[in-house]
């Protein structure tokens, strides 16, 4: 498991960058990250939902409602050409960060 | 079944009332519920089951609103509906506000006792608070403050060394000679002046000040100029002066008469006036001359260095000067002790004017009132004790009157009000019940509190202005907070978290009185009958003392006083042939003015102290002093004025004389015979007679005249002496008063001190029964239900009254017996340490004051709980126990 602290550091950059593939509903982002992550990242609905919002009202992310064979609409949301311009800072910054700890620590070890 | 659309939809109305959360936020959440259930349906789960765990993971009301809150006010901006949003809240609030200020309304015995309660702890601390904002920037409004010093030296006497703020009178001149950096020193002396205007003199302070005086201080003129000093023939005065002597009108121009030691007479003209001094003066004055005219009057010689003047500023170019300047004051110490052998000073020192060092206040004969630290802390525990005992009984009242509004609360949560929510209504009709105490209470302040506090502390005038003052608003609305959550918090929680269901069925139980309740009640009533005790015995006692026989008829007896003795001769002569006069003495002491002590050796080799009068011959008859055995003095004898001695009963009785007639004294080691004894006599207020000694004087050197006239005289004798003395001696001022009122002015300051304790016995009280009330309240509320079936089975009021009320009754009876015991012992232990040193007369300790303070406080503790019996009373147990 991740530390709580390396979890809401990433937070916005791992929605950015789940969201850069295309329009997502919240219940399937959560899916998708717990996916991703073999069950490592759960986040809760309260988190993620506030953030999806907050980005929204920053002009990240836009929000919009599509119908649904299944069911009720659902809300979609998806990167604005800002909310992309600020993942490629996001990376950007990530990458060099790796970059160093790369530096330092060397291919990684082999175990066993 | 299980319904999942049904279950979904009460899922969402619980956030019906949520604003954080709006109906689109629902909307994804509802979705994302169902896509969730959908997915762990399709895993095997039931439905129900799928429910319960989506919506765990959902998370409750709580943490959505806190969640969501975060984001709200973005979300808001973001969709361009602030103003509505506002709107919303204001509407919110406003209602808040209308229901608070109905429920106030409709509980309006409570509710005034509360205000009125609340109000006075927030006057006392709205006191406090523009005492401690004057007492801590006292004299910090002077333009050049941060530049003018005060000087101070340091002095060793009797092994101690002490500060003085006294000065040797060309210091200052010196100083700003020998000194560059010195901008202007001012020199300021002190002197007492007889001040005559029209038919009125007093006897006043005069201060001389060197002339840079207004150059250095900043003190505005309103009339007149400030180069009144230089003119030798002006006096500038105070707002506060000019008032006492010329009314609003403009003084200048005017003429006042000053007399310095009864023989330096000037006329001197009014040559301005300040403006009234702001309240944080600490270093204030009533007439103002030139420091020259002290020499041209003869008063002082201005360049002696043994004689000081009381004090000197030094006003520097910058501030840092001081120090230089400190640091090279030692040449004038050498000066100052070769000429004044007996005030060996040791050092010199600076303190800033407008912000003295914080142990001013220790500096002795200081011109400037200086922050002493027990006043501030001694105020500032007054007000913090006041608002805590305040709290504590608005807490008890509020608890008491929720009793009457569970069905309320009950209702306000069944129809989705969340506790949030009524804790909020609970506090904003609290803050508004303390917004209208504060009211009263700046009220009380203004006429009442801030007038005593003014009449106690002549030397300190506090004023109460809205006007250019921040920091009072701003304590003000503090205030207004604090005492809001202080008192309204506990009460708003405790009763917002009770449940629905349990007010319904009825069973909600209102909190018992922890123990510490009751010993707080009981606390505060022995302070309540301490306070009404002591103030009783006080009030009974001024009664006793000044309607104590005397020892003689004080009311025909007029005395003069004649001030220069020459004056004797010419009076009596002129006086003797009134009518209406019976006899007239002059003398050179008189009874309850003046005294002598003598040193009397008895034969058996100890000494004792006695009080000595030197009378004129006719004196004790004169003043009707009773003769108990022997003659009084004859003028015709030779021998009386050389040995012949009347004293008084206590000195009979201090020698153990069954004869006193024939004895011999020796007094200060003269010899004399006792030709008389006289009954005790009342020599000053309060203090009981004390073995006294007459001798005879046969004049003229007398200092008074005592006239005894007849008893159908009225005041025209009075008015003929002032004919008289006008005509004899034009330039002087009589004084002249009855001897019926030669105590009236220890008489009335000792009924100022008794009336202010009677304030504080008041506000004990009043306090304390407010205690009571909330608890009574709080008491009958909660035993409603068992008093009405008592009355079904046919209990009588009166033996219900004494059921409910019998706690408080044995609260207040320990609280007697306490204050009883306390008072008896504190007072017998006080009266035997104040009589060690000075012989108080006072009535005996009879149960007289006791029973009335009794009777007091058992009254209004009574009528603080009557109207708790009259609710008892008028209660139909039918409708109390309906809701069974």
């Amino acid at each position: 498991m991740f530390s709580k602290r390396l979890l809401a550091a990433s937070l916005e950059p791992l929605m950015l960058s789940l969201l850069a593939d295309g329009p997502q509903y919240g219940y399937q982002i959560i899916k998708r990250a717990r996916h991703l992550s073999n069950d490592q990242i759960r986040w809760s609905n309260s988190k993620l939902y506030p953030l999806l919002h907050r980005l929204e009202g920053n002009g990240l992310v836009e929000a919009f409602w599509q119908p649904s064979d299944s069911g009720p609409a659902r809300k979609y949301y998806r990167l604005t050409p800002k909310g992309h311009t600020a993942l490629a800072a996001t990376k950007k910054e990530w990458l060099s960060m790796n970059a160093i700890f790369a530096q330092l620590w060397g291919p990684e070890p082999a175990f066993g | 079944m299980f319904d999942l659309e049904k279950a979904l939809a009460s899922w969402r109305r619980q956030f019906a009332y949520t604003r954080t959360v709006s109906p689109a936020d629902l909307d994804e959440m509802e979705r994302h519920l169902r896509d969730q259930i959908a997915d762990l349906v399709a895993a095997g789960k039931t439905p129900k089951a799928a429910f319960r765990e989506a919506v765990a993971e959902m998370g409750g009301l709580v943490d959505a609103e806190s969640e969501f809150g975060k984001v709200y006010w973005q979300k808001v901006r973001h969709q361009r509906t602030v103003l509505r949003e506002l709107g919303a809240r204001w509407a919110m609030l406003r209602n808040y506000v209308k229901l608070a200020y109905r429920t106030l309304l409709r509980n309006k015995a409570p509710s005034a006792i509360n205000i009125v309660g609340l109000s006075i702890a927030l006057a006392c601390c709205v006191v406090v608070y523009i005492f401690l904002a004057a007492w801590h920037s006292m004299d910090s409004y002077h333009e050049n403050g941060d530049r003018i010093f005060l000087a101070q030296h340091d002095v060793e006497r009797e092994y101690q060394v002490e500060t003085w703020g006294r000065m040797p009178m060309p210091l200052g001149p010196a100083m700003a000679n020998d000194f560059p950096q010195v901008e202007r020193t001012v020199r300021v002396n002190w002197n007492q002046a007889t001040v005559q205007h029209g038919d009125q003199a007093l006897d006043e302070l005069i201060m001389f000040v060197d002339g840079d005086f207004f150059e250095m201080l900043t003190f505005p003129l309103k009339y007149g100029s400030p180069d009144a000093l230089a003119d030798p023939n002006a006096v500038i005065l105070s707002d506060r002066i000019a008032r006492k002597y010329f009314g609003d009108s403009n003084p200048v121009g005017e003429t006042l008469t000053l007399t310095f030691g009864r023989q330096y007479r000037e006329v001197v003209t009014v040559g301005g006036v300040t403006e009234a001094f702001p309240s944080n003066t600490g270093f204030r004055f009533g007439f103002l001359m030139g420091f020259d005219r002290q020499r041209d009057l003869g008063l002082a010689d201005l360049n002696d260095w043994s004689v000081m003047t009381s004090g000197l500023f030094v006003e520097v170019k910058e501030p840092e000067d001081i120090e230089t300047i400190t640091a090279q004051m030692d040449r004038y110490v050498a000066v100052q002790n070769a000429a004044n052998t007996d005030w060996p000073i040791r050092s010199f020192a600076f303190d800033n004017f407008a912000d003295p060092a914080p142990d001013a206040y220790l500096v002795r004969g200081r011109i400037a009132e200086s922050a002493h630290p027990a006043l501030s802390i001694m105020f500032i525990a007054t007000a913090l004790f006041m608002l805590a005992l305040s709290c504590f009984n608005y807490i008890n009242i509020a608890l008491g009157s929720a009793a009457q509004r569970l069905k309320e609360i009950g209702m306000r949560k069944v129809i989705g009000g969340n506790k949030q929510q009524l804790v909020l209504q609970f506090m904003t009709e609290n803050i508004l019940l303390c917004l209208f105490a504060l009211a009263l209470g700046i009220v009380l302040a203004k006429v009442f509190l801030i007038p005593l506090f003014n009449s106690i502390f002549v030397f300190f005038q506090l004023d109460l202005t809205f006007a250019d003052n921040l920091g009072l608003w701003a304590f003000l609305v503090g205030l207004l907070l604090f005492v809001g959550v202080a008192s309204g918090a506990y009460p708003a929680l405790y009763v917002a978290s009770f449940q629905p269901i349990t007010i319904f069925r009825g069973r909600q139980k209102l909190a018992d009185n922890a123990w510490f309740t009751k010993a707080f009640l009981t606390f505060q009533f022995v302070l309540a009958f301490i306070t009404v005790i002591l103030s009783v015995v006080l009030t009974m006692n001024s009664r006793y003392a000044i309607q104590q026989d005397w020892g003689y008829n004080p009311a025909h007896t007029l005395i003069v006083e004649l001030q220069e003795q020459s004056r004797y001769t010419l009076l009596r002569d002129a006086l003797a042939q009134h009518p209406d006069i019976v006899s007239l003495a002059g003398t050179v002491n008189h009874i309850g003015r003046s005294s002598s002590e003598a040193v009397q050796q008895n034969p058996d080799g100890g000494t004792q102290t006695v009080m000595r009068y030197y009378v004129g011959p006719h004196y004790l008859q004169t003043m009707g002093l009773r003769l108990q055995a022997g003659r009084f003095f004859d003028a015709a004898l030779a021998s009386d004025a050389t040995e012949a001695v009347v004293v008084n009963e206590r000195f009979v009785q201090a020698q153990g004389w069954t004869e006193a007639l024939g004895q011999s004294v020796r007094l200060d080691s003269t010899l004399y015979t006792v030709i008389g004894v006289v009954e005790d006599f009342t020599y000053f207020f309060l203090i009981e007679p004390q073995p006294a000694a007459f001798l005879a004087s046969n004049g003229p050197s007398y200092n008074y005249l005592a006239l005894h006239l007849r008893d159908d005289a009225g005041d025209e004798v009075k008015a003929f002496v002032e004919a008289t003395w006008a005509r004899l001696f034009p330039e002087a001022v009589l004084t002249q008063f009855y001897q019926k009122t030669v105590f009236d002015e220890s008489y009335r300051q000792y009924n100022n001190v008794v009336r202010a304790f009677s304030y504080i016995a008041a506000l004990a009280l009043l306090i304390a029964c407010m205690g009571l009330f909330g608890l009574a309240s709080q008491n009958i509320a909660r035993r409603m239900k068992e008093v009405s079936i008592r009355k079904v089975v046919g209990a009588s009021v009166s033996h219900l009254a004494f059921l409910v009320n019998r706690g408080f009754l044995g609260q207040l009876a320990l609280a007697a017996t306490l204050a009883t015991a306390l008072c008896v012992i504190g007072l017998s232990v006080l009266m035997s340490v104040v009589r060690a040193h000075v012989p108080l007369a006072h009535m005996p300790l009879t149960p007289v004051p006791f029973t009335l303070a009794y009777v007091l406080v058992f009254a209004t503790a009574a009528l603080a709980v009557g109207a708790q019996i009259y609710k008892l009373i008028d209660a139909n147990p039918a409708d109390v126990l309906r809701s069974e």
